[in-house]
C-alpha cells in the first residue's frame, strides 16, 4: 500500500516539514513594517541612511523598515500619483516647498501631537517650523535644513589678486570677481537659469538680498514683479546676457550641469548646498584644498535661500501610525541626527547637532552663518504653480525672449490667478 | 395540434438560440473577455473619466473635491496664452518632424531597397536608433548638443565655424530645431521599415515594362513607385501624428519645455497640469483637446487622401 510505503512516508514528512517553514516564515511578516520614502541619492548618503536604519531596528525589534529611494528630480510627481493610486508610503522625507500642498490635499496626518509631546519645538531652529505647518497644524518634523553659500576657487582669486570675500560683501564685489575670473576657457560663474528648482533657489536669495519679497502680507497677492524683483531677475540672468560671465549653456543647465562645470575647472564662483560641494570634491578630489567658501553677497541686506526636507506621516489606512511616529522621533534626536547628516553631509534641522564637533568644518562654520538670515518660501497650497512660473520668468529673461518687466509681470498675472482660485 | 415551437412562442425561440449561441461561442467568449476587460479598464474608462474630468473643478485650489464646471475648464484653457503657445508649438513639432522623417524614411527605403554589401548593417543601425528608449537617446543627445562638453561644438569648431559654447537647446531660435532634428533621427527608421516592406512588393515587371518604354528613373519613381507608396505613406503619416501629439519623454529630457515656452507641447502642458500643480482636471481638459486635434488631424488627412489609400496600406 501506498500510504505505508517508505517513499511516501518520507515525502508525508518533507511536505509537513514544508508546511511548517511556510507557517514560521508567517512570524517575522507580524512584525510591524514601515515603507519610508526618502530622496538620498548618492551612495554615501545611501549607506549613511542604512546604518542610521539598522540603529533604529536594533532599538525597535518589533519594527522594519523598508526604504525606497525617491529621485529628487520628479519626487511630487510620484508622491501624488501614489497617493491618489491609494497607495503612498507610511513615511517619507518631504520637501519644505511642497509641504502646504499635500498637507492642503488632505494626503498628510497632522502631527501636533506628536511634536507637543516630544519637546522637539524647541529643538529645531525655530524658522523651519513654517514649512511644516499649514492651517495652523502641523504636519511634519523638520528633518534636514538647505541653504547656499558661495564656494569659489580660492586659488584663482589669490593668482588675480583679488581679496578673498568675506561676510558682507556685495553683488557688486561678486560681479567684479566673476569678471577677473572670466575668460581663458573660465568662466566667473554658472548658476542655472533654466527651468531647474535651483533657479528659484538663486532667485528667492537675490529678491531677499535687495528687500523684495514673493507675496503681500495677505498671502493672495504675488508681488515678487516690484523694482526689487526686476533688478533681482536682471542682475541674475545679467551674468549671462549683460556681463558674459555665465556660459550660454546655463539656459539648459541642471544642479548636475553646473557641478560638472565647477569639477572640470571651468567655474569661478557657484552657489551650492554642503552636499552639492561634496559631489564637485568627490568628482575632482584635486580641488579640495582650492576651494574657499563664504555666505553669499548682500544687496540692500543679507537674505538666503532656506530649503531642506521635513518628515511626514501620510495618510492611509495601512499607516501604523504608533511605529510611524517611533521612526520620526528616532530620525529627528540628536543620535538620528548627526552621525547621517554628518556623513552624507546634510545640515541638520537640530540646533544641538551643530555643537557636535562633526560640524566644526569650514563649509558647516558658513552655513550656519547663512542660515541665520534663510527665508522660507510661502507655504501655500499653489506654490508648486507659483515656482514654476517663476522659472520660466527666469528662463525667459535669460533667453533674451523677453525683458525681466515683462516676464515677471506674466509670471505675476498668473500667479495671482492661481492665488484666487 | 400544436407543435413545441408555437407552444413557447418566438421570444423563447430568440431565446434559446441566443443560449445555443454562447454554449457553441463559450470558450471564444472566455478567451476574448480578459483582453476585453484590460482595454476597457486601460483605454476606454482613463478616456471616459478624463472627458468627464474636464468638466468639472476643484472646490478650491488643489482640492480632491470636484463640483460641475460646465465649459468653464475650456474657457479659461483657450483663454490662456501658454495653451495657445503651446498648440502652435505642438502643430510645428507635428508638421516638422513628419516632414523630416518620411523624407529620411523614403530616402533610406530606396537606397536599402538595392542590393549592396552591408545593407544589413545599415537597416540595422538606422533601426537601433528608433528601437531605443526615448529618455535614453535624449541623453546621448543632451551630450551631444551640451554647450561646453558636447563633441558638436568640438566638430564644427574644429570645421571653422564659430561654434565654441553654443547652447543648441537653449537659445530660443535653435531648441526647437535641435529637439525636431533629435526626434526625426529617433523615428524615421519607422517609416523606413514601412516604407520598404512596401517597396519589395512592387513588381519590378511595371519598372522594366517603362525602362523599355523609355521612362527615366525620375520619371519611373514618378508615376511608379510613388503611387504604389501611398498606402504605406498614408499609414506612416497617421501612426506618427499620433505617436507626435502624445510624445512626452524625448522633450521632457532633451529641453523639459524650455527655454521658456518655446518647446512645451501640449503633452508636456498636460504633464505639467497634472502631475507638477496636481490640477488635473485641467489637465483632462488638455488631455481632451489633445484628442480632438488627433481625430481633426487624422480626419482632414483622410478625407484629403481618401479612405481607401489607408486601408489598402494595413
Amino acid at each position: 500500500m501506498c500510504g505505508t510505503h517508505p517513499v511516501w512516508k518520507k515525502l508525508m514528512l518533507m511536505g509537513i516539514m514544508w508546511m511548517l517553514m511556510q507557517l514560521l516564515s508567517l512570524v517575522p511578516a507580524q512584525a510591524k513594517t514601515i515603507q519610508f520614502w526618502t530622496m538620498n541619492t548618492q551612495p554615501q548618503q545611501i549607506e549613511a541612511f542604512k546604518q542610521l536604519l539598522a540603529q533604529f531596528e536594533q532599538q525597535n525589534p518589533d519594527i522594519k523598515v523598508e526604504v525606497q529611494q525617491v529621485p529628487w528630480n520628479g519626487y511630487k510627481e510620484k508622491f501624488l500619483t501614489a497617493f491618489q493610486g491609494g497607495s503612498p508610503p507610511d513615511v517619507s522625507q518631504m520637501g519644505t516647498t511642497k509641504m502646504a500642498f499635500f498637507a492642503g490635499i488632505g494626503a498628510l496626518l497632522p502631527l501636533d501631537d506628536l511634536v507637543h509631546g516630544s519637546g522637539l519645538r524647541d529643538k529645531m531652529f525655530t524658522n523651519t517650523w513654517d514649512a511644516c505647518t499649514y492651517d495652523k497644524r502641523v504636519y511634519g518634523v523638520p528633518w534636514i535644513v538647505d541653504t547656499r553659500i558661495v564656494v569659489y576657487r580660492k586659488d584663482w582669486f589669490q593668482e588675480l589678486g583679488l581679496p578673498l570675500p568675506t561676510d558682507g560683501w556685495t553683488w557688486d564685489d561678486f560681479l567684479r570677481a566673476a569678471q577677473k575670473i572670466n575668460g581663458n576657457g573660465r568662466f566667473g560663474f554658472a548658476g542655472p537659469m533654466s527651468l531647474d528648482n535651483r533657479v528659484l533657489h538663486n532667485f528667492s536669495m537675490l529678491l531677499g538680498q535687495n528687500g523684495g519679497h514673493f507675496l503681500d502680507k495677505t498671502g493672495k497677492k504675488a508681488i515678487f514683479n516690484s523694482p526689487a524683483g526686476i533688478e533681482a531677475l536682471e542682475f541674475y540672468t545679467g551674468l549671462l546676457t549683460k556681463h558674459h560671465v555665465a556660459p550660454p549653456g546655463v539656459i539648459n543647465y541642471s544642479r548636475t550641469d553646473e557641478i560638472k562645470l565647477f569639477a572640470a575647472g571651468k567655474v569661478g564662483m557657484s552657489w551650492q548646498s554642503p552636499n552639492d560641494i561634496m559631489s564637485i570634491i568627490v568628482q575632482a578630489p584635486d580641488l579640495k584644498d582650492k576651494l574657499g567658501f563664504v555666505v553669499t553677497p548682500m544687496k540692500k541686506q543679507k537674505a538666503g535661500f532656506l530649503g531642506g526636507s521635513d518628515l511626514v506621516i501620510w495618510k492611509s489606512p495601512h499607516t501604523d501610525v504608533e511605529a510611524a511616529a517611533k521612526l520620526i522621533a528616532f530620525l529627528a534626536s540628536h543620535e538620528g541626527q548627526t552621525k547621517y547628516c554628518s556623513e552624507a553631509q546634510f545640515l541638520p534641522a537640530r540646533k544641538d547637532a551643530y555643537d557636535d564637533p562633526l560640524f566644526s568644518s569650514d563649509i558647516y562654520r558658513v552655513c550656519t552663518q547663512e542660515l541665520q538670515y534663510a527665508r522660507d518660501f510661502p507655504n501655500i497650497i499653489q506654490w508648486s504653480q507659483i515656482e514654476d512660473l517663476i522659472k520660466v520668468a527666469v528662463n525667459k529673461t535669460a533667453a533674451r525672449i523677453t525683458s525681466a518687466k515683462q516676464a515677471l509681470d506674466e509670471a505675476v498675472r498668473s500667479a495671482d490667478e492661481a492665488l484666487q482660485r | 395540434m400544436v407543435g413545441p415551437r408555437a407552444s413557447i412562442g418566438n421570444d423563447g425561440i430568440v431565446a434559446v438560440r441566443r443560449a445555443q449561441m454562447w454554449h457553441k461561442h463559450r470558450t471564444a467568449y472566455l478567451f476574448v473577455a480578459p483582453a476585453l476587460i484590460c482595454i476597457f479598464g486601460i483605454v476606454y474608462y482613463p478616456l471616459l473619466r478624463a472627458i468627464t474630468l474636464s468638466f468639472y473643478a476643484p472646490e478650491t485650489y488643489g482640492s480632491l473635491k470636484l463640483t460641475f464646471a460646465g465649459i468653464s475648464n475650456y474657457v479659461r484653457l483657450f483663454g490662456n496664452a501658454d495653451f495657445r503657445s503651446s498648440v502652435g508649438v505642438s502643430l510645428i513639432w507635428i508638421f516638422a518632424s513628419l516632414a523630416g522623417e518620411l523624407t529620411l524614411g523614403l530616402i533610406y527605403a530606396l537606397v536599402l531597397n538595392k542590393s549592396f554589401r552591408g545593407r544589413g548593417l545599415i537597416r540595422g543601425l538606422v533601426l537601433t536608433a528608433w528601437v531605443m528608449p526615448d529618455v535614453v537617446g535624449a541623453v546621448a543627445w543632451r551630450w551631444i548638443l551640451d554647450d561646453q562638453f558636447g563633441p558638436l561644438n568640438s566638430i564644427l569648431e574644429k570645421m571653422g565655424f564659430a561654434a565654441a559654447g553654443f547652447p543648441w537647446l537653449g537659445d530660443p531660435r535653435t531648441a526647437l530645431m535641435a529637439a525636431i532634428f533629435v526626434n526625426i533621427w529617433k523615428g524615421f527608421g519607422f517609416v523606413m521599415i514601412i516604407l520598404l516592406a512596401s517597396l519589395q512588393g512592387i513588381r519590378k515587371e511595371l519598372h522594366e515594362a517603362a525602362a523599355i518604354d523609355g521612362a527615366r528613373s525620375w520619371q519611373q519613381f514618378r508615376y511608379i513607385t510613388l503611387p504604389q507608396l501611398k498606402p504605406a505613406i498614408s499609414v506612416s503619416v497617421i501612426l506618427r501624428v499620433l505617436h507626435f501629439l502624445q510624445q512626452f519623454a524625448l522633450l521632457q529630457v532633451l529641453t523639459g519645455g524650455g527655454p521658456g515656452q518655446k518647446t512645451t507641447t501640449l503633452a508636456i502642458l498636460t504633464y505639467m497640469y497634472g502631475f507638477k500643480w496636481g490640477d488635473l482636471t485641467s489637465a483632462a481638459t488638455v488631455g481632451v483637446v489633445i484628442l480632438a486635434l488627433s481625430a481633426l488631424l487624422i480626419v482632414g488627412y483622410l478625407s484629403t487622401v481618401g479612405r481607401s489609400e489607408v486601408e489598402n496600406g494595413l
